[in-house]
């Protein structure tokens, strides 16, 4: 399980730019499906993809990149999705949640393994 | 107002080496919340704040010891240019001889990440595991050799609250060296060092940081994904190597975070703390402490006897009576304010702010926050730099380089500036209010609200730009440490009262120049139709608005022997509060936001505060 797979949409928007956005928020609005915003207290998931280009560095940061197993720790109503990574617990916000997005088929493999 | 979509950093005086003197530059570094400003405090002999939240080292602290300059930087996750703060500490990383990273025990996952790109970055180094006590307590264990080995650094166990461990730490000073770098990263780093002279520029390149790029015309690389990915994966494999967790059951600070988080516990939670603080600055401090320190002490005891003092050598008459205690005298209405009602209120807060700060509450607020600063272009971020702004707006405002985007900075410190009261400002607004009761106190607080709310709506309407999302992480609750707690709180009110000092100094200098001189009077009759026509205010109202320009909590205190009814009393404290931020926040606005920016919001505030003043008293007189 690596990350090569799940950058492909995003390398080539050429933007690169730290404050670069793919997209304004909450502008246009999507399926929640399948990403993290739809997640519930206890879910558990795997980051498939981050449309975000800062956001996917910070995460990274945070250990919870592309292909890291998260679970649900909580979600605030409208609010952030608070997510458990290893032992990190992250906070994020709901429109950046909607815009990862996770595979929750992959719940019972181990992708760090 | 249009902002140039591309971010700028705030000039950092970059460590240049000191030719020929011989001194050598050390340089803290280390996550938010890591404990790096006792390391510096205790290298330096010069006790700085520690802060359990990103952002407070907001100014670069310098030190000494012995043959070394000692460079304190802000805490953050990473080098690179995601904010204002990690720029700043990326140029001061950038200009070091040695690096001390220091890095939580408790939570070596994150703190690794900023270790390994220190380590890459090439620069000799050293780590000192700190909190290594609390760890232990946690069930989390380290081995501290294996780290060494895996690192290629030295690593030294620390608890700096305690003083333990810098012996270990000076001692193996001179091990600092450079660790084991990601080695498939070589070849990039050779060539693109050709081209910008030092390797740890050329890492960031490679990373794609647009100002370095910048700084040495070339292309920024597009690699950082696949860079941070596998450094990522390199933090993961070293922590599954060293790390050995006993205790898998949910601890009680972990339960605690729970109840913190989940709406239907946590906003009560929020509120009973909001009512709290109410209480214990509102109605003991505001209201007892200052009952005494100012009515008795004050105004019972030193004010007569300093004015009778002075009496018995100089004519009462005299313009230098008048100066030293007059009404607005140096010797009488300054100490009174300074000592008898801005000290007890301030000196609470930063208290309650040192509890809150230490305990890792701060980061939960900022997740409950979110949803409704999301409406005023903010994210739950911003609760840090608002909250330090009810502390002091100057800190406030240096504070929203924590924020992630040029339009959040902007609309954050317009908020401050305008809507946000200081704790000084509170301090004599309280004690003014305590004359006319519970409603209309609530009324003041609820009128800034709705304006606070109200400009920040407006603003997420009319600033360009996109504003970013939440994305924090949020540390284990710790319970705070007492000591650490009163040095801080110590610090920072000593720290904030020599400030205010100095500006009341001032201001009680100038009115009093202009009272003698008769100035005064005519800016009383020339802003007559604004104060009177428009506020329903007396004529001297004029003045305190004069002295608003110094400070608003000085220009709050103008309002003090005034006979106001209590309807005029509200108008007058709302009008003062939203009106010009005081001279020492103009100041740091000017430098951190630009001249044009102070303009619009020194003209804006004045604007929003006689409209929302005249207005409100319009109401006033219909419901009174």
């Amino acid at each position: 399980m690596h990350h090569g797979g799940a950058q492909g949409p995003h390398g080539g928007n050429g933007r690169g730019g730290m404050f670069g956005r793919g997209r304004g928020r909450g502008r246009g609005r999507r399926s929640l499906e399948g990403t993290l915003a739809a997640l519930r207290q206890g879910d558990r998931a795997m980051i498939a993809t981050i449309d975000d280009d800062s956001a996917r560095a910070q995460a990274l940061r945070f250990g919870m990149g592309e292909g890291s197993q998260i679970s649900c720790v909580t979600t605030l109503p409208g609010g952030p999705v608070i997510v458990r990574a290893g032992r990190q617990e992250i906070a994020v916000g709901r429109s950046l949640a909607a815009r990862i997005t996770v595979d929750r088929a992959c719940e019972v493999t181990d992708a760090r393994a | 107002m249009r902002e140039p979509s591309c971010h700028t950093t705030p000039s950092v005086t970059a460590p240049a080496p000191v030719p020929g003197t011989g001194r050598r530059t050390l340089v803290l570094a280390g996550n938010p919340n890591v404990g790096k400003s006792v390391f510096f405090g205790a290298l330096t002999g010069t006790y700085v704040d520690v802060s359990n939240f990103p952002g407070t080292t907001v100014e670069i602290m310098r030190g000494r010891h012995g043959e070394w300059d000692v460079l304190d930087t802000p805490g953050v996750y990473g080098v690179g240019s995601f904010n204002d703060e990690e720029a700043v500490a990326r140029d001061v990383i950038l200009g070091a001889d040695v690096v001390v990273n220091v890095v939580d025990a408790v939570h070596p996952e994150r703190d690794l990440f900023l270790t390994l790109q220190l380590v890459d970055l090439g620069l000799p180094m050293i780590v000192a595991l700190n909190m290594t006590d609390e760890a232990r307590s946690q069930g989390v264990a380290i081995d501290r050799d294996l780290l060494e080995d895996l690192l290629g650094v030295p690593v030294v166990e620390t608890v700096a609250v305690e003083g333990r461990g810098f012996e270990d730490l000076l001692a193996r000073l001179a091990e600092a060296r450079p660790g084991h770098a990601d080695h498939t990263l070589e070849t990039d780093i050779v060539a693109m060092a050709a081209h910008v002279g030092s390797r740890a520029s050329a890492l960031l390149v490679l990373e794609g940081d647009e100002t370095i790029a910048e700084r040495y015309a070339v292309a920024p690389g597009s690699k950082r994904d696949a860079i941070y990915s596998r450094r990522r994966d390199r933090v993961d494999d070293i922590v599954g190597h060293v790390l050995t967790t006993t205790d898998e059951g949910l601890s009680f600070s972990a339960r605690l975070s729970r109840v913190m988080l989940d709406p239907w516990t946590g906003l009560p939670l929020l509120g009973v703390l909001l009512y709290a603080v109410y209480v214990v600055l509102g109605q003991w401090v505001a209201g007892g402490v200052v009952g005494i320190t100012e009515e008795v002490l004050m105004l019972g005891y030193w004010e007569p006897f300093i004015q009778s003092a002075i009496s018995g050598v100089l004519d009462a008459a005299s313009p230098l009576h008048t100066f030293l205690v007059g009404e607005f005298g140096i010797l009488t209405m300054t100490p009174t304010y300074l000592i008898g009602v801005i000290l007890p209120l301030v000196a609470g807060f930063y208290l309650l702010m040192a509890v809150l700060e230490d305990s890792g509450y701060l980061p939960r607020i900022a997740a409950l926050a979110d949803r409704a600063l999301t409406g005023m272009g903010l994210n739950g971020r911003a609760v840090i730099p608002l909250i330090l702004g009810l502390g002091c707006v100057t800190m406030g405002t240096l504070t929203t380089r924590i924020l992630g985007s040029k339009r959040e900075r902007f609309i954050a410190t317009a908020l401050m500036a305008i809507a946000v009261p200081c704790s000084a400002q509170i301090a004599v607004i309280a004690a003014l209010m305590a004359r006319v009761g519970g409603v209309y106190a609530a009324a003041y607080f609820g009128v800034l609200i709705a304006i606070f709310v109200l400009i920040g709506t407006l603003l997420n309407r009319v600033t360009p730009g996109v504003s970013t999302d939440l994305l924090i992480d949020l540390p284990p609750l710790r319970l705070p440490r007492l000591g650490n707690v009163f040095k801080k709180t110590g610090v920072k009110v000593w720290g904030f009262m020599r400030e205010v000092a100095l500006f009341f100094l001032a201001g009680t200098t100038l009115i009093s120049l202009l009272d003698i001189t008769g100035a005064l009077a005519w800016i009383q009759r020339a802003a007559a139709p604004i104060t009177v026509a428009w506020l329903h205010l007396p004529a001297e109202a004029a003045t305190a608005f004069v002295m608003g320009f110094v400070r608003r909590d000085f220009g709050a205190a103008g309002f003090f022997t005034m006979d106001l009814a209590a309807p005029q009393l509200l108008v007058a404290m709302v009008t003062i509060t939203l009106f010009v931020p005081c001279a020492a926040s103009m100041m740091v606005i000017l430098k951190e936001r630009g001249w044009r920016y102070l303009l619009g919001l020194f003209a804006g505030s004045i604007g929003v505060a006689f409209l929302v003043g005249g207005l409100l008293m319009r109401l006033l007189e219909v419901l009174v």
